[in-house]
């Protein structure tokens, strides 16, 4: 097993009088994908919020490479290194892609944007990842939804992340987009030692992608499956017993 | 077979080229009503009345340029027209009454314009309130008080610096250069600054925006200040044209400035668009509503048409994909 990247310990959050969360903790490594699975309300996309920065826990640590980290905000999160990828891409469909994969952390000469520095970056950066993206200066909404998502993923990518959290990612793509977009975020995980974390409800993607497998049951981690030990008959059994 | 996919992944490029670049569509919807008043009232390109096209413009075109941003961002502003109307009213009483010069006056209607926009922008960011009924309210509030404080009488104003912008500087109206410099700058803070990416972004995929962590309310609110200190500009500038401040001035502007925004192709759903094509927007209703009057269509059939070409607009950018999101 390689390095710890992010460690999750004790977190509980309530909203209300609902407990969504319940003494959760996981250690995620370095180069590995985890996969959550569990039925809806289990409490997945709110421990993704909560290590996102979007909720702060109710009580609970979270420490990052080692070293206990607080967000109050989305933008805290990133700044520390951990970048979310959404179901329904989060992009702006009337901007391009340079403006999408920069939006929030342009780069400006003076008072200006400056798009020169910041299409010759996008540009190293497409060419280190092999990424194919039909034109930089397109305006998303042209873009199919495979292409859609990674550009969203291209976003996460460009300020070098230590974590990536991947919520149903896949969910909008026909299965030949889902193919590629995980077989991408796959390689990208091994070859730069990032750590994953990827929600999802497709079982077998789920057995087909990720190294270690944590079922959520009413707030809390019931169990724990290699995916090569195990079948999506046995994953929904544990889901629902 | 081969050369069917070429020419039809050509034909699709063009498309896309084409629905992209968002200044085509009106761009060439304007060329068509010029080459139209070439033909039908050839008397639309003499001198004086381009002069006078300029100056019937200028109102219009200012407002539409704070309009756009708000709708670019998503929004809507319905009380240009009563903020143009006050703006009106109070920069003649500061200067007829009050003896402030003409500077001071425009300075202090842009900062109530500004007020009135940031109160608008904090109803709907803070409170929560749509836009549309927000300043719905403020078109009625606005309106209200401009009545009030004229006691619903006009205001001459006599002061010769005032009325001077009514000159003529090259061949165009002073107070066309007024909207021209104010193009220029807020299109370079539109097109070239974080803060202008923002307005638009926040139109396209406001959660998105937030999910960034980009302030999207400070976005919008901006976006309504602009739109007030330019309707501010607009109704002092009316002001110049009229020689007075007249309470009722500006009154049902707000459709004729949301009609350019939209007819120069910026989407109601905000995102698409840019000040540039709004500008273009402007003139294509004016330049109708000048051609009217040179052919001697009758002000109600006024109405029907201008509508009519609305709708027209609104057809032609939905077949553009402008529409689509």
């Amino acid at each position: 097993m390689t390095e710890e990247i992010l460690r999750v310990e004790g977190i509980s959050k309530s909203f209300g009088a609902i407990r969504a969360l319940s003494d959760v903790s996981l250690t995620l490594h370095k180069g590995e994908l985890l996969a959550i699975i569990g039925d809806n309300g289990a409490g997945k996309s709110t421990l993704l919020k909560i290590i996102a920065g979007v909720y702060p826990p109710d009580s609970g640590k979270i420490f990052l490479e080692k070293k206990e980290v607080r967000f109050r905000s989305p933008m805290d999160a990133r700044k520390a290194g951990i970048e979310m990828v959404f179901q329904d891409f989060m992009l702006c469909p009337d901007l391009n892609v340079t403006q999408n994969v920069f939006l929030g952390r342009e780069i400006v000469s003076g008072e200006f944007l400056n798009y020169k520095i910041m299409k010759k970056i996008l540009r190293e950066k497409l060419k280190e990842l092999k990424f194919d993206i039909p034109s930089i200066e397109k305006k998303v909404r042209f873009l199919s939804g495979g292409q859609q998502q990674m550009v969203a993923i291209l976003r996460t990518l460009m300020f070098d992340p230590k974590v990536l959290l991947l919520d149903e990612p896949t969910a909008n793509l026909s299965a030949g987009a889902s193919e590629e977009v995980m077989n991408f975020v796959k390689q990208l995980i091994r070859t730069r030692m990032i750590g994953g974390i990827y929600v999802a409800h497709d079982l077998n993607a789920i057995i087909k992608y990720s190294d270690r497998i944590l079922v959520m049951r009413s707030g809390r981690i019931i169990a724990e499956k290699m995916p090569e030990e195990t079948n999506p008959v046995e994953l929904v059994r544990l889901m629902r017993l | 077979m081969a050369r069917n996919t070429f020419y039809s992944k050509l034909l699709t490029t063009i498309k896309e080229k084409y629905a992209s670049i968002d200044e085509l569509k009106s761009l060439t919807g304007f060329i068509g009503i010029l080459i139209l008043a070439a033909v039908v009232t050839p008397q639309f390109y003499l001198p004086q009345n381009i002069t006078m096209l300029l100056g019937q413009v200028s109102v219009i075109a200012i407002a539409a340029l704070g309009e756009a941003f708000v709708i670019l961002s998503g929004s809507i502003d319905l009380s240009v027209g009563s903020i143009i109307g006050l703006a009106n009213v109070v920069a003649a009483i500061l200067i007829a009454q009050y003896n402030f010069s003409p500077y001071m006056a425009l300075f202090s209607v842009m900062t109530i314009g500004g007020i009135i926009g940031l109160t608008n922008g904090i109803f709907v960011t803070r409170l929560r309130i749509p836009s549309f009924v927000v300043t719905l309210g403020t078109l009625t509030i606005v309106r209200g008080i401009a009545y009030i404080i004229s006691g619903g009488l006009n205001i001459p104003v006599y002061n010769e610096e005032f009325l001077g912008l009514n000159e003529v500087f090259y061949g165009v109206p002073i107070i066309f250069w007024i909207y021209l410099i104010a193009l220029v700058v807020l299109t370079i803070f539109f097109e070239k600054t974080r803060l202008g990416l923002y307005v638009r972004a926040t139109g396209s995929n406001e959660l998105a925006v937030r999910n960034l962590g980009v302030d999207n309310s400070g976005v919008k609110n901006l976006a309504f200040v602009f739109s007030g200190v330019c309707s501010a500009i607009a109704g002092y500038v009316l002001g110049v044209r009229l020689g007075a401040g007249y309470p009722h001035s500006g009154l049902g502007y707000e459709l004729d400035v949301i009609a350019a925004v939209v007819v120069g192709g910026v989407a109601l759903t905000g995102g698409t668009g840019s000040l540039i094509a709004t500008a273009i927007g402007a003139f294509i209703m004016t330049s109708i509503l000048n051609i009217m009057v040179l052919a001697g269509i009758g002000g109600f059939m006024q109405y029907v048409v201008r509508g009519i070409i609305l709708l027209v607009a609104a057809l032609a950018m939905r077949r553009a994909g402008v529409f689509v999101k």
